[in-house]
């Protein structure tokens, strides 16, 4: 016999109508705000107004390029991000020494805002986009380190002895037994990090590496179009609420349960 | 140093039996405090020996010493068939009490009795030897559930169809019926004894239950004290051939359990247990 629900189930998602009634609810009342000459602020256009340029925008080859740019770039620095992550994180929640030696400067390197980097990074890489890629990686790499460490440092010691009386090498102990029993805390810190990315690779696309969706953001702003802006920003929104979907329909598929016992 | 002690002994039980001399073991390296000292024992191969003691004697430290999970404490000498226990030796497996922490959820029944398999054997012979152990257990048709979707029993006996997989020349029982109910312990208790008929496996079985330890053992070995000894080492005379109500209403039965209870009562109150 196999589990009830099949894995393409599994992917589909669940439709929340109380929660999409209210978002539905809230662009109307700021459409009625708007319209109704409540709120009458030159740069807040209205949600049709908004959604009314949104053809011409998604009609337009360089829309596409930005897109691809950002898009790809804070998935190549999620995944760098997460492999190191993981990786160090595993170090770091095996060994209690490496732990006890590392923590301290490790907590305060993390706790400093990744865009108070920028300036270095920029010294460093110059205003490219290699700039934006270490950006990214930087902060995605923390919060899958984070929790892949406490993971695997939480991993019943049982599990251990086990591997252990099977004669297992250390390394499938690692692989197969360790990381697998830390599986819940790891996803938790790389869907934590998936919208980190995104958030980083506009920031430094806005105020670094001129390219993808933060330059265009910044231009539409700079050529006085309300609504063009807005646009980006809903594209860019409704980006990182699909990335956060397909994260979570993956993982329901991969680790069914969550790694929960 | 331990190469040359008793040379008759290792002799007798050079095949797959253990040897216990002046073993100790202590908590948190050498300096800690021992749990205990100058052990003496052996098993013999094809032997069932029960570890009896009450709780936090030390019968599990002193079973984990016997697997190579924790080390023995200076001047110990630990062997399994002649050779000083280091690490887990080869062909010795441990079942452990809490079968639901050391089952892997993401993996199914069958999956997780060739845990110890792979990557040593082909696939076909795992799924084979892996089938043959289910069956021994009596869940060859429970093979593609997950281990939640069974009940404790069960899953235990996936933990020992785990174990025989590895085709075990001894195997080493943590209280491993110790949380099932009455019903489903006596049902385990008479498969463990049919699989040891079976593959004439050691066991050497840790337990606190009185009744348990008779039933299924060819031999009790009584710790108390702290740091813990040996207090009693006898040989349960009664025929192989066990029976849940007829063994347990035999006089020699009866004799076995009051000896033993009175070695376990003086001694705890010696101990000043609970």
């Amino acid at each position: 016999m196999t589990a009830p629900i099949t894995r393409a189930a599994l992917l589909v998602p669940r439709v929340n109508l109380p929660g999409l009634v209210a978002a539905v609810g809230l662009l109307a009342a700021w459409q009625v705000l708007v319209s109704t000459g409540v709120i009458t602020f030159v740069f807040l256009p209205g949600p049709l107004a908004i959604a009314g340029k949104l053809p011409t925008l998604l009609g337009a080859a360089t829309f596409w390029q930005d897109y691809g740019h950002t898009l790809t770039y804070s998935l190549a620095g999620w995944g760098l991000g997460a492999a190191i992550g993981i990786v160090v994180g595993s170090a770091l929640g095996i060994s209690k020494a490496l732990r006890e030696w590392t923590t301290t400067s490790l907590t305060v390197l993390r706790l400093i805002p990744a865009i108070a980097l920028l300036p270095i990074a920029a010294l460093i890489f110059g205003l490219s986009a290699d700039l934006e890629l270490a950006l990214v990686t930087y902060v995605a790499t923390w919060p899958v380190l984070v929790s892949t460490a406490g993971g695997i440092e939480k991993v019943d010691p049982l599990l251990r002895d086990v591997a252990r009386t099977l004669r297992i090498s250390r390394l499938r102990e690692l692989t197969q037994v360790v990381v697998p029993s830390a599986i819940g805390p790891i996803l938790v810190g790389l869907r934590l990090s998936l919208s980190s990315a995104l958030v980083l690779a506009i920031v430094s696309e806005m105020i670094g590496n001129p390219a993808g969706l933060g330059n265009a953001i910044n231009m539409a702003r700079n050529a006085l179009k309300p609504e063009l802006t807005f646009c980006y920003i809903a594209v860019v929104g409704v980006t990182a609420v699909a990335l956060n979907g397909i994260f979570n329909a993956l993982s329901r598929v991969l680790a069914p349960g969550g790694g929960q016992r | 140093m331990a190469g040359n002690a008793a040379p008759q002994l290792a002799n007798e039980v050079e095949a797959t039996g253990f040897q216990c001399r002046g073993a100790s073991a202590s908590y948190g390296g050498a300096s800690g405090a021992p749990i205990f000292e100058g052990v003496d024992f052996d098993v013999h191969p094809g032997e069932f020996v029960s570890l009896l003691g009450g709780s936090g004697v030390g019968k599990t430290t002193l079973l984990r010493v016997l697997g190579g999970l924790h080390p023995a404490g200076k001047g110990s000498q630990v062997r399994f068939a002649g050779r000083p226990v280091t690490g887990p030796p080869d062909r010795v497996v441990m079942v452990f009490q809490n079968y639901a922490a050391s089952l892997l959820p993401w993996r199914t029944v069958e999956s997780n009795v060739r845990l110890g398999l792979e990557r040593k054997v082909d696939k076909a012979e795992q799924h084979r030897r892996a089938g043959r152990a289910l069956e021994m257990v009596g869940l060859a048709k429970n093979a593609h559930y997950y281990p939640r979707q069974l009940s404790g029993g069960m899953q235990q006996r996936v933990q020992i169809a785990r174990a025989l997989v590895m085709n075990p020349d001894a195997l080493l029982m943590d209280e491993p019926f110790g949380a099932l109910d009455a019903i489903t312990k006596a049902t385990l208790q008479d498969a463990l004894l049919e699989i040891q008929r079976q593959t004439s496996m050691t066991v050497v079985f840790v337990t606190h239950d009185l009744d348990e330890a008779i039933y299924l053992s060819d031999r009790i070995i009584v710790l108390s004290g702290s740091p813990a000894g040996v207090a009693r080492n006898l040989r349960v005379d009664l025929p192989r051939d066990r029976d849940q109500v007829s063994t347990k209403a035999e006089p020699r039965y009866l004799e076995l359990r009051q000896e033993i209870y009175n070695v376990m009562h003086s001694s705890s109150g010696k101990a000043a247990g609970s």
